[in-house]
């Protein structure tokens, strides 16, 4: 009896050890993680403002993004309003006066709809098809896999400005004022480095025990790559996307700047942006709202990518 | 190597031929022909002489043949627009101020970024290296056309008249005019260069060659030079293909924003008036540029490195 005390008493503790690690899987470690990084917090944080003003954005706005205060450009005659004159337009308005302030809250909106969902069509089409080239092989990986290739020398902001001009006249164009072509030109140019990177994983983890396990099981080919590979290939993809998303509002806010993307009365940071450049000699103060906004959620993102790169990367996760 | 390197040269054709034949059909799907463009009104009998001199009027494969057999002749055809100039001629003239600033951005983005990055690695976790990867990540952080905005705004501030700013915002002519448009576009290029040499570097820091360099006794700068950098180098290098890609595409834009007459403002204005020659030998232009140095990257890869070169060539005899 008197033996058996302390090493219960050593038990203990290694049972409690064993108890925590258990409980961390692999999305508790990794948000462990991301939580512990400095770039990840900050990333974390300026991510998640974006994404509250883009929620909440046409709430907290003082006004209607669309709405023109006339009466206060014509006290101007004609002329935008500066900064920090009125109270009622705090960062000023456009030549149309409309609230820079508003307009640039909008354009939170605009981004993160847009990098969402270019990323869904990224994943949807890349997913799938790098998933179909690893585990078939043969002629459909070559297949697919030339295709990429051709898509991957094609320089990929001239491939989204060539789609976007092409249909400028039809009416897909001004389908959900200009975002609905943004989403399907930068989704058509980015599944490629999806495509890429789910096929690699795959043909990495074809090489498994877990899948020969399955394999010699009998488990149909369909459900080892639904339930068996992809599930282990999701970190990486998590972090493709995450670094797709600072891509995908870079590509946004660069047609829009060109006058391609997002279309009137919408405001996008790259038109905003647009239109400060134009009248940067005579109205500077246009250009400040929609950079800053630009800049910070770009920064945010890029973060946000880093942290969950190193916190989801199997060679430093913690066994 | 050898084989390796036939193959690898040889299949920059059929990609580039698929690239122009995407481009060919998108632009010719396209509503809209180069004669109806923004208000211009030509009358049906001009238009139908037109089309049939410049064979628009030819079924389309018949129409791509006839492009890619002159094209390999090294003519881009005429342009698809009313004063029916050579393409050759006119890309000719704007070649020049887009590839300068290619040459430009890009070695201010190596000059800048390897220094930076070395810096960063040498100095971990201390002041210069959270400085340097502040500045990195600015650069990550604006797309060029709004760094180019942010230039024309910043240094140009104290300057209310803009014309009087040292460095003018727009248009092309001599050295003052070359500084903005060549710090916009090195800007993403600079961050992504020092990102990947800091963390090479780093990725060397602690390996026994370097430690056995050091304990012979060898100064440092011989130490970081000869043996850390000579290796952080390796993965560098594949970077700079991607990266000039991203270079080129961006022009489009910095040329735009500090109006530049380069081939990014003629893709541009090609582009609105459907002028189909000018945009494929364009897009051919920009294409080759990126798929040659795609190429060129990864040979230079197998040369720098004896372990991939001896793996492509121990394939070779496999």
């Amino acid at each position: 009896m008197a033996d058996v005390a302390p090493s219960r008493s050593l038990e203990a503790p290694a049972e409690e050890l064993l108890h925590h690690r258990r409980s961390r899987g692999y999305w508790a470690d990794a948000w462990h993680r991301l939580l512990r990084s400095p770039a990840g917090v900050i990333g974390l944080v300026l991510v998640g403002l974006m994404a509250v003003l883009a929620i909440v954005g046409p709430m907290v706005a003082p006004w209607d993004y669309r709405v023109q205060d006339l009466e206060a450009v014509r006290a101007t005659s004609g002329r935008p309003i500066p900064p920090f004159q009125r109270p009622d337009h705090l960062l000023g308005t456009d030549f149309l006066g409309r609230d820079l302030l508003s307009r640039t809250i909008d354009g939170a909106q605009v981004s993160m709809t847009v990098a969402l969902i270019a990323q869904v069509v990224v994943v949807a089409i890349g997913l799938p098809l790098g998933a179909l080239a690893g585990w078939k092989g043969g002629r459909t990986e070559a297949l697919i896999m030339r295709f990429t290739d051709v898509m991957y020398a094609f320089p990929e902001l001239l491939f989204i400005v060539l789609l976007t001009s092409a249909v400028v006249e039809t009416p897909i164009f001004h389908w959900l004022n200009g975002l609905f072509i943004v989403f399907v030109a930068i989704g058509a140019s980015a599944w490629v480095t999806m495509c890429r990177l789910v096929r690699a994983q795959v043909l990495s983890l074809k090489q498994r025990e877990f899948v020969e396990a399955a394999r010699a099981m009998g488990v149909p080919g369909h459900r080892i790559v639904t339930r068996h590979i992809l599930p282990n290939a999701i970190g990486p993809v998590v972090v493709a996307v995450s670094l797709g998303l600072p891509a995908a509002v870079i590509a946004e806010s660069t047609l829009s700047f060109l006058g391609l993307g997002v279309q009137v009365p919408r405001a996008s940071w790259g038109s905003l942006i647009q239109v400060g450049t134009d009248n940067i000699d005579r109205y500077p103060w246009l250009v400040i709202p929609p950079l800053v906004a630009l800049a910070v959620t770009l920064i945010g993102f890029t973060l946000l990518g880093d942290g969950l790169r190193d916190a989801l990367d199997p060679k430093l996760r913690r066994r | 190597m050898l084989s390796y390197a036939v193959k690898r040269i040889l299949w920059i054709g059929p990609v580039l031929l698929a690239v122009s034949a995407i481009t060919f059909v998108v632009m010719h799907a396209a509503p809209g022909s180069p004669w109806n463009r923004e208000g211009r009104q030509l009358n049906p009998e001009v238009v139908a002489r037109l089309n049939e001199q410049l064979g628009l009027d030819k079924p389309l494969p018949v129409q791509y043949v006839a492009w890619l057999g002159s094209v390999l002749r090294g003519d881009f055809g005429i342009t698809t627009d009313v004063t029916l100039t050579p393409v050759n001629d006119i890309i000719g003239e704007v070649m020049w101020p887009s590839l300068q600033l290619w040459g430009m951005a890009l070695v201010l983005a190596i000059a800048v970024g390897v220094p930076l990055g070395i810096v960063a690695a040498l100095r971990h976790r201390s002041i210069i290296d959270w400085v340097a990867t502040g500045i990195a990540m600015l650069g990550m952080a604006a797309p060029a056309f709004a760094l180019g905005a942010f230039l024309q705004l910043w240094l140009g501030a104290p300057f209310y008249d803009l014309s009087r700013a040292p460095f003018p915002a727009q248009g092309w002519g001599g050295p003052e005019y070359w500084v903005l448009p060549t710090i916009a576009l090195a800007g993403l290029p600079m961050a992504q260069v020092a990102r990947h040499t800091r963390a090479s570097m780093l990725e060397v820091t602690h390996a026994d060659y370097v430690r056995t360099a050091h304990s012979k006794g060898l100064r440092e700068g011989r130490v970081v030079g000869m043996h850390m950098f000579r290796n952080a180098l390796v993965p560098l290098v594949t970077i700079a293909g991607p990266l000039l890609g991203v270079l080129i595409t961006a022009s489009i834009v910095v040329e735009r924003v500090f109006d530049i007459p380069g081939m990014g403002s003629l893709y541009w204005v090609a582009l609105r008036q459907r002028d189909y020659s000018v945009v494929m030998a364009l897009t051919v232009i920009f294409a080759t540029a990126v798929v040659v140095m795609n190429a060129i990257v990864d040979l230079a890869y197998g040369v720098i490195d004896p372990r991939i070169r001896d793996g492509a060539l121990a394939d070779a005899h496999a």
